[in-house]
């Protein structure tokens, strides 16, 4: 799919924020294969991946006014209501902690990072890979089980089998080399 | 301090970006979060950073039903939808003439040239009243020739001013505004900026003032500022 500029993704927040269907329709349209993508990865069911990109643009239309340019933006903005109400639904559910077989989430583990590349339709996400390349692949892998599947300390402790201080100190010192390749 | 360490803030934001920070540590960064400025700042750069991972994730189109349902939800589609096809077909008319029709009305409302406009803005602004309302929407873009332009929306929250004139003026760093021309009360105008003021412009201060018809008389502003804004990156 095309990717949509930013610009024009603005000018539909903006424009959905004033109440105009088509613009949110266009938005829909532009950004829903994307963030249903993301529901898909994070909830690993495609009613509930379904139910949660309804729920998340339910509240992207009525917060489209609020939307702030400096903040962030449209798409990241967009990506954090949708990841939000994924993990409403994750922790709603019973064995949360449970990952699918396909949810190992090892292959951000590999050395070798291209698919990612090639779902990539950003072209900064590409700075951000070649910064989690620096990364020990244990350490890529732990930060993509928070990102995608909420985890926590201990409960990355129990899934990569590693005392708690040493995920603790994975993520704190992948997390400051991540700030440190990206810069300001 | 130890709030006051720039590492401790950086890891805490990423750490709650990424969800490991709970409980009643994640509670004390919220606070810290809306209350400092350089913690926001660090909360700001982990969100805009760490989300690109959400790119890293093939597209999947959603099932129809999905839209189906959002419509309904908020607007109750899909019953408005059925009467307008009724009312065409009561009317007799083919959804060929439709087309046509509409053609018609979309090439005779086709407005004359604007300047030619080649590189997508990366810069926007939004100006907003004292109720936060935006008004307008600009956008800065480079024209075919190189020149720096601003592309203005007025938003259809505009209060209408039939009596008076809307002028846009820079307000840079510590000097006077400056006029960059009057503003349509609705639709779209895009203004050429001098390349002398185009450098200026970004760290300027916006905004927009009530003038009599025509404009200020005397090349500053003379009535209320009715809105103002900032341009921003995205």
């Amino acid at each position: 799919m095309q990717t949509t500029t930013s610009e024009e993704l603005f000018r539909l927040i903006a424009l959905s924020g004033q109440g105009d269907r088509k613009a949110f329709s266009a938005l829909y349209d532009a950004t829903s294969a994307k963030l249903f993508g993301l529901s898909l990865r994070i909830l690993n069911r495609k009613d509930l991946a379904e139910e949660a990109l309804q729920e998340a643009f339910v509240n992207i239309w009525h917060h489209a006014q609020n939307y702030r340019p400096d903040k962030a933006n449209v798409m990241t903005w967009m990506t954090t209501i949708v990841r939000n109400k994924c993990f409403d639904m994750l922790r709603a559910m019973p064995h949360e902690n449970q990952l699918g077989d396909e949810q190992s989430f090892d292959d951000w583990a590999s050395e070798d990072l291209t698919p990612f590349e090639q779902a990539a339709e950003r072209s900064d996400t590409k700075a951000l890979l070649s910064c989690m390349q620096h990364l020990a692949p244990l350490q890529r892998q732990a930060i993509a089980l928070s990102y995608f599947h909420g985890m926590a300390h201990e409960q990355l402790s129990s899934h990569l089998v590693q005392p708690l201080g040493t995920i603790k100190t994975w993520l704190r010192r992948g997390l400051q080399s991540l700030k440190d390749c990206m810069g300001a | 301090m130890r709030y006051d360490n720039l590492q401790l803030q950086q890891q805490l934001a990423a750490e709650y970006i990424l969800g490991t920070l709970r409980g009643k540590a994640k509670a004390r960064y919220e606070v810290l979060k809306s209350n400092r400025l350089d913690w926001q700042q660090q909360y700001d750069w982990a969100t805009s950073h760490l989300n690109k991972l959400a790119d890293t994730v093939p597209a999947v189109q959603p099932s129809k039903i999905v839209w189906q349902n959002i419509e309904r939800r908020l607007f109750n589609a899909g019953k408005a939808d059925h009467s307008l096809a009724n009312w065409w077909r009561t009317l007799g008319i083919g959804t060929t003439a439709i087309a046509a029709a509409l053609a018609f009305i979309l090439v005779s409302k086709q407005p004359e040239a604007p300047p030619l406009l080649v590189a997508p803005a990366t810069q926007v602004a939004l100006l907003a009243g004292e109720d936060a309302k935006p008004a307008y929407m600009l956008n800065l873009v480079k024209t075919d020739k190189g020149a720096t332009a601003i592309r203005v929306n007025a938003l259809n929250t505009l209060k209408q001013q039939p009596d008076h004139a809307l002028e846009l003026w820079m307000i840079p760093n510590g000097h006077k505004p400056i006029s960059l021309g009057l503003l349509p009360q609705q639709g779209q105008k895009t203004i050429v900026v001098l390349e002398t003021l185009a450098m200026e412009l970004v760290h300027s201060g916006l905004a927009v003032s009530l003038e009599p018809v025509g404009g200020s008389p005397t090349g500053q502003p003379t009535g209320a500022v009715l809105y103002q804004g900032k341009v921003v990156d995205i």
